[in-house]
C-alpha cells in the first residue's frame, strides 16, 4: 500500500473527503475517530491487514501518521 | 408493529454462520406505504433481516456479556425487488469474531435467487443495559431444539 492508497483508506473508513487527510491530521479533527470510530479501525487493522492491536495500543494512535507507522512497522505500507 | 425480522432460525454454527427465514405477508404493516400499488420490502428492512440473523449466530456463543447490535454497514446491495408473499431465506457468515466487534457477510435469497447481500459490523452492548426479563425468543426457541 503506498500513501495515496493509505490515506484513501482512512478517508473511506472515517468517511472524510481525502482531501481532509493528512498524515498529520490529528484524532481529534477527525470526527468519525470516535469510539465506534477506534473499534473500525481496529476491526479494519484486524481484517484486512492482519494486525491484531490491544486497547492499550490503540490509544496510542493519536494521528494520521501513527496509523500509518504501523502500517509500515508491520511491512503493510511502503 | 413488532421489530422481529427472523421468523424462525433453520440452521446455526454459533459464532460463525446462520441460516435463517422470514415470511413476507401482504399484511405486512410497511406494504401500506411503501409503496401503494407497487409493495416492496424497504432496503433498510432487509439489512435489519440480516443483522438480526447474524447478530443471533453471535449472541448464541453465549461468551460475551454483551449483546451483539449492528454499528456500521459496510456495504450493501439491492439487486431485486421482494414483493409479498415470499419467504426471504437470511444467510450469515460471521467473517471476524473479536471479544469487542464481530463482522458478518450477509445475503439474503427469495425463490433460490439473492436479492441482497450486505456486510455488517458489530459492536457488543453489555446485557444490563437491557430489561432483565428480555429473552430473544426466536434464538432460545432454536437453542432448546438444539443444545
Amino acid at each position: 500500500m503506498n500513501m495515496d492508497e493509505a490515506l484513501a483508506w482512512i478517508a473511506d473508513l472515517f468517511e472524510e473527503p481525502v482531501e481532509n487527510i493528512q498524515p498529520e491530521t490529528l484524532r481529534e479533527d477527525i470526527p468519525a475517530w470516535d469510539s465506534l470510530g477506534v473499534l473500525a479501525l481496529m476491526a479494519s487493522l484486524d481484517e484486512d491487514f492482519g494486525i491484531l492491536l490491544t486497547d492499550e495500543e490503540m490509544q496510542e494512535l493519536q494521528k494520521v501518521n501513527d496509523i500509518f507507522d504501523l502500517l509500515r512497522n508491520n511491512g503493510k505500507m511502503g | 408493529m413488532r421489530f422481529i425480522f427472523v421468523d424462525e432460525i433453520l440452521e446455526m454454527i454459533p459464532g460463525k454462520s446462520i441460516r435463517a427465514q422470514k415470511k413476507i405477508s401482504a399484511k405486512d404493516d410497511y406494504f401500506r406505504d411503501h409503496f401503494p400499488g407497487f409493495p416492496v420490502v424497504p432496503g433498510v428492512l432487509q439489512i435489519e433481516m440480516m443483522a438480526q440473523a447474524a447478530g443471533k449466530c453471535l449472541d448464541a456463543e453465549k461468551k460475551r456479556s454483551g449483546k451483539a447490535m449492528l454499528a456500521r454497514i459496510n456495504s450493501a446491495n439491492f439487486r431485486e425487488w421482494i414483493g409479498p408473499d415470499r419467504v426471504a431465506i437470511i444467510h450469515a457468515e460471521i467473517t471476524l469474531n473479536r471479544e469487542k466487534y464481530a463482522t458478518a457477510k450477509c445475503d439474503i435469497e427469495v425463490m433460490d435467487k439473492r436479492v441482497s447481500s450486505a456486510e455488517l459490523f458489530f459492536t457488543f452492548v453489555p446485557l444490563n443495559n437491557f430489561a432483565s426479563d428480555y429473552v430473544d425468543e426466536v434464538l432460545e426457541s432454536y437453542l432448546s431444539k438444539n443444545p
